[in-house]
């Protein structure tokens, strides 16, 4: 235990990853099957029992999408933490015109960040206001409220958040899993615990403040 | 617009008596289970609306003019009008709904997913759906024109039944020109008879003789089709594509340009032997 804490730091707990998986997993059951039915599907792919299935695993990963944020939100001590999505202050500017350099060629020209950067950030804010206007838009096309005509609506509501949401969603996944840099951080949301020389690099006023709690803590040990 | 060789039916409302041997025509040929009996006060009508199983239905509009102390009684034949452009076939995502090579809107009820895009877009309120605990809605029903009849030189089951000739299956242009005169014949009794299915939607498959207006028997005047309709197809769906293409393109240029740069930055200053697995990619 004490080798692990000198290489990685804490950044999750059980709840906020089971939150994340949960959400994760409804959202992609979710865009797989959705996209069927955008793209039209073959024919084959979309009727009979296997038809009925899609739906069935739509309306299921819709349900896990809503319902993991929602227990979230009622159990966990952390549940204002998606309020840090709309925190934005000048040195997200800074990121914003670093990042293209950073993530093509490398270098430490990014302002310091926090626990998460403007990039999470906005994938953060994109997740809590498309994804509510989609889980809405979703229930109502479900459960056919209001006229017909509204229902139309809805679904142009259904489909463009949707779309913004998977291409955020792409980036993000890119991110973790294939670029150079930044794939390390996978195991933070794998494990709950991220490389020490990661976390100052990358989001070096979050790693200051968990430090100096590091460092009371065994001050009151000792 | 429809063609002139289309196949219609031709509904004179002036000969119907309001027998309903159409709609149970209809229910028998399609082999649908009779409905709950529905107490609807004040009118013959039953059950209330179409349903899954009822895919057509006489209506009954009682009028009563108290300038002239005269009752009018409107019956009328409700079922899918058929539109030339039909914007349900344009949202059927599975190919579901069709414009058969005759004219009319085609049903095979096998492919529908029961996503109720139809219903959404359809101007005659007409899709009805079969409903599940789970999924809501199972699949849509609606008049299907008799397509398999029709295909093999069969009239559709309520013109065949009809005793009074009310309904007239014909080309399309035929039943037009006939709608046209019939309408010219009855104007002293009905003075607001009119045509109605030749020009809306592109030209229905029904044409419809109306002793009163559209909007007495509850038809749209202008019936449209809504706007996000072509806009989903036109701007939506394209955009959809370009952007998801633009993000996977950008992403491997990404790909190929950062891992480059980071195995080069990792030789040079080989700081990071942890990722030393990488590098060569």
């Amino acid at each position: 235990m004490s080798k692990r804490k000198k290489t990685l730091v804490k950044r999750y707990d059980l709840p906020d990853m089971i939150m994340h998986w949960t959400v994760a997993v409804g959202f992609v059951l979710a865009l797989l099957t959705g996209y069927a039915v955008f793209f039209e599907g073959t024919s084959a792919l979309l009727v009979n029992e296997i038809g009925v299935f899609i739906r069935l695993l739509h309306r299921i990963g819709g349900v896990l999408f809503v319902v993991a944020p929602v227990l979230y939100f009622i159990f966990s001590k952390k549940r204002f933490g998606f309020l840090r999505a709309f925190k934005w202050s000048k040195s997200d500017l800074g990121w914003l015109l670093a990042a293209p350099k950073h993530y093509f060629v490398g270098g430490d020209s990014m302002p310091p960040q926090e626990k998460y950067n403007t990039g999470q950030k906005m994938f953060y804010l994109f997740a809590v206001v498309f994804g509510f206007l989609l889980a809405i838009s979703g229930f109502i096309l479900w459960f056919n409220w209001f006229s017909a005509t509204a229902q139309l609506i809805f679904l142009f509501i259904h489909d463009v958040s949707a779309v913004l949401l998977t291409l955020f969603f792409f980036v993000h996944v890119y991110l973790v899993i294939f670029h150079p840099a930044d794939r390390m951080s996978f195991n933070a949301m794998a494990t709950g615990y991220m490389d020490r020389e990661y976390a100052k690099n990358s989001h070096e006023l979050w790693y200051n403040e968990v430090k100096a709690q590091e460092v009371k803590k065994m001050e009151k040990n000792a | 617009m429809a063609k002139k060789r289309d196949k219609v039916i031709l509904v004179d409302t002036t000969l119907c008596t309001g027998c309903k041997a159409c709609q149970i025509a209809c229910k028998e040929w399609h082999n649908l289970p009779a409905t709950e009996f529905e107490h609807v006060p004040g009118t013959y009508q039953n059950p209330a609306d179409r349903n899954a199983n009822t895919l057509m239905l006489m209506k009954f509009i009682e009028q009563y003019d108290k300038s002239t102390d005269t009752m009018d009684w409107i019956f009328w034949k409700d079922q899918c009008m058929h539109c030339t452009d039909a914007p349900c076939v344009e949202v059927c995502p599975s190919e579901a709904l069709f414009t058969h090579e005759d004219g009319f809107v085609g049903f095979n009820q096998e492919s529908c997913i029961g996503c109720t895009y139809c219903s959404k877009v359809c101007p005659f309120d007409i899709p009805r759906f079969e409903t599940d605990t789970l999924t809501g809605s199972k699949y849509m029903n609606k008049c299907d024109f008799c397509q398999d009849r029709v295909t093999n030189g069969e009239v559709p089951a309520c013109v065949r039944t009809c005793p009074t000739n009310c309904l007239e299956f014909d080309t399309w242009q035929n039943a037009v020109d006939k709608a046209y005169k019939r309408v010219e014949e009855i104007k002293d009794q009905y003075p607001n008879a009119n045509v109605y299915g030749d020009t809306e939607m592109g030209g229905l498959h029904y044409i419809y003789v109306l002793t009163d207006k559209p909007e007495t028997y509850g038809l749209p005047v202008e019936p449209k089709t809504d706007d996000l309709v072509s806009f989903r197809r036109d701007v939506v769906k394209p955009a959809t594509k370009l952007l998801m293409g633009a993000t996977a393109a950008g992403l491997l240029t990404n790909f190929i340009v950062a891992s480059a740069n980071y195995g080069k930055e990792e030789q040079e200053t080989n700081d990071d032997t942890a990722n030393g697995d990488d590098k060569n990619e």
